[in-house]
């Protein structure tokens, strides 16, 4: 129920966080949008501007046109009409450009095609009043008047054209602005939905972390329930096993006490029963006693063990550097004396120290020590090597014999509780020592692998935190 | 020894089996004062401090108590903080009779007062052992409230 309204609720979260990358992926493409207009927009102001400019900029020619007309005419001086060659010069010009700028414009060229053809008459007009001053000729008044009306009627028209630019100009800029106050709205939408992005994922990192440190609870209370588990289970079975043991034992005292009786009334019975009676008494129950006190045994042993697995992970670890040259050394020392009896040869070399548990070390060290000469290959005499090397956070050590090997079915086999490989029925032991190892060795943070060939030998990798960590609330 | 006939042994054992065994050891070493077991550790509680339906009638001979750990209802710790915080049982010699021997749980009924911690041995020779030493210890030990 809980789990569901979680993955109910992680859902939620997955769903929200979506559609805000989506919205975001929205108004970021519709700010781009915006941005196109606005550019597009500017363009269109400056190409307003322009064809302003220009218009002026053709009249003002015209304009200087006339000026220094006027001038020759008055004084017949050559010399005053050098602006209106230059400015003749560059008419054609400004108009080309006028109509290139207004090209798109159907009316405006409408509106050019009679200004120019005014334009061509002025300038006629102009052309004739300089050849005619030229000649000697005096300038005719009707002449200036026809020139005046067309120079009140370009001006007109420029005026016009200017004007009406200026009118879309300003419908321009009303609309630019609109634009960008559109853009600077959607840059807030944008940065508004980016917020809520963020709480969002704020939102759902929380979450997910928050459901990780759940696991890890979980798995930390598994943990200890399972420890508390197989220990009050081991702890337990011994009581039945007490009474199992003792009753029985209490048994064979009073089947001892019985004998003597029943031997005197064995006298007064027919030879058949006489015989079937000691049968009982003599093997039957006796055997039973014996399967009873046996298997009693052995559930004990177990037991015991599985007590003691259970206990490996309760005992208070004290880090400090552990010389492990030394704890080889003591641990080759205990066995001292099977090693010299059955000589066997063992080399120690180099054992970098690392900084752990001094005890589990060399409760490992021992164990793994005691199989190596315990399944030697008595057909060979014994070799046993031990070294380490040190890694970047890990150390690495082996032992490596001559034994027997363990065939490759069975190497998942021994690191098993109450599991022992190959022929051991003359070999002593609980198959306790390679589970226990291997319990320990997770509480230093490493694990053992082996690597064997049947009939040559093993080589036993065990390796370890070089520094290891305080456990802290971790009680695994 | 003839005093120490008066005191009663109290057995707090849920175990029937294990209750036998005891007894029978306990006869063997030649104890042969009055057994009374009583396997709930709720009423043994009760039958010691003189409360539930033992109300207003504590017990008044001497006696000594062997103690399970394990047991329905209310487990020896309990009991034993019970009778250790009471100003009349606390003199009452306690007997830890139990079949764990983890250093953890010996240390935990030390600190709360009891007297004497004593592992059953599944092993039935050295229970039988356990047992008769305990009650070679029963034969000579003192207890208060035995000579008035």
């Amino acid at each position: 129920m809980q789990l569901h309204k979680k993955l109910n609720l992680r859902r939620w979260f997955l769903l929200g966080f979506a559609l805000v990358c989506i919205a975001l992926n929205v108004v970021v493409y519709g700010l781009y949008e915006k941005n196109q207009e606005i550019q597009a927009s500017k363009q269109w102001v400056n190409h307003t501007y322009e064809v302003i400019g220009t218009a002026n900029e053709l009249f003002f020619k015209i304009q200087d046109m006339q000026i220094a007309l006027r001038g020759f005419l008055l004084t017949g001086d050559e010399k005053f009409l050098a602006p209106y060659h230059q400015a003749d010069k560059s008419l054609d010009e400004k108009y080309a450009a006028l109509a290139t700028l207004t090209s798109g414009n159907v009316e405006r060229q409408r509106e050019l095609l009679r200004l120019k053809s005014v334009l061509e008459k002025q300038r006629g007009l102009m052309q004739r009043q300089i050849e005619l001053r030229r000649s000697g000729g005096n300038f005719l008044p009707q002449d200036m008047k026809d020139s005046k009306a067309l120079m009140d009627e370009i001006r007109i028209m420029n005026m016009y054209i200017v004007g009406d630019e200026q009118k879309l100009l300003n419908e321009r800029s009303r609309r630019e602005t609109k634009r960008q106050r559109n853009y600077m709205r959607s840059i807030f939408a944008t940065a508004g939905v980016s917020i809520i992005g963020l709480l969002f994922a704020n939102g759902l990192i929380g979450f997910l972390s928050l459901r990780r440190l759940d696991a890890e609870e979980d798995l930390r209370r598994t943990n200890h329930e399972m420890e508390g588990f197989t220990y009050i289970a081991s702890h337990d079975l011994r009581s039945p096993l007490v009474n199992l043991k003792g009753f029985s034992t209490e048994m064979s005292y009073g089947l001892k006490e019985l004998e003597p009786i029943l031997e005197r009334a064995l006298e007064h019975v027919s030879e058949e029963d006489r015989k079937k009676a000691r049968e009982i008494l003599d093997v039957d129950i006796p055997d039973s006693l014996k399967y009873i006190h046996s298997s009693v045994e052995k559930m004990n042993k177990l037991t015991n063990g599985i007590l003691e697995l259970s206990r490996i992970g309760k005992r208070n670890l004290r880090i400090k550097p552990v010389n492990v040259r030394g704890i080889v050394q003591r641990s080759v020392d205990a066995l001292q004396h099977q090693i010299s009896t059955r000589n066997i040869k063992v080399a120690i070399g180099e054992l970098p120290e690392v900084v752990s548990d001094s005890l589990s070390l060399e409760q490992i060290f021992g164990n793994i020590l005691d199989n190596a000469i315990k399944y030697l290959d008595p057909a060979r005499s014994g070799e046993i090597e031990i070294g380490g090397i040190k890694g970047r956070t890990q150390t690495t050590y082996w032992v490596k014999d001559n034994g027997r090997g363990i065939a490759e079915s069975d190497v998942a086999k021994i690191f098993e509780i109450y599991r022992r490989a190959g022929i051991n029925a003359h070999i002593p032991g609980e198959g306790l020592g390679m589970a226990y190892v291997r319990t320990t060795l997770r509480r230093l943070g490493g694990r053992i692998w082996v690597e064997s060939v049947q009939g040559r030998g093993s080589i036993f990798y065990f390796n370890v935190d070089n520094v290891l960590k305080k456990e802290g609330n971790n009680n695994a | 020894m003839p005093n120490s006939e008066a005191v009663m042994i109290v057995m707090i054992e849920d175990d029937p089996g294990h209750a036998a065994l005891i007894q029978k050891n306990l006869r063997r070493a030649g104890i042969s004062n009055e057994i009374k077991h009583i396997e709930n550790g709720r009423e043994a509680a009760d039958y010691l401090l003189g409360t539930g339906e033992f109300a207003g009638n504590r017990p008044q001979a001497p006696m000594l108590i062997l103690l399970d750990l394990n047991l329905p209802e209310m487990d020896g710790f309990e009991i034993l903080q019970k009778i250790k915080g009471d100003e009349i049982t606390k003199l009452i010699p306690v007997i830890i009779l139990t079949t764990t021997d983890n250093p953890r749980e010996v240390e935990r009924c030390y600190a709360l007062g009891c007297n004497v911690y004593v592992t059953k041995p599944v092993e039935y020779d050295a229970f039988a052992e356990s047992i008769r030493k305990l009650g070679l210890l029963l034969a000579v030990v003192k207890v208060p409230g035995e000579i008035r």
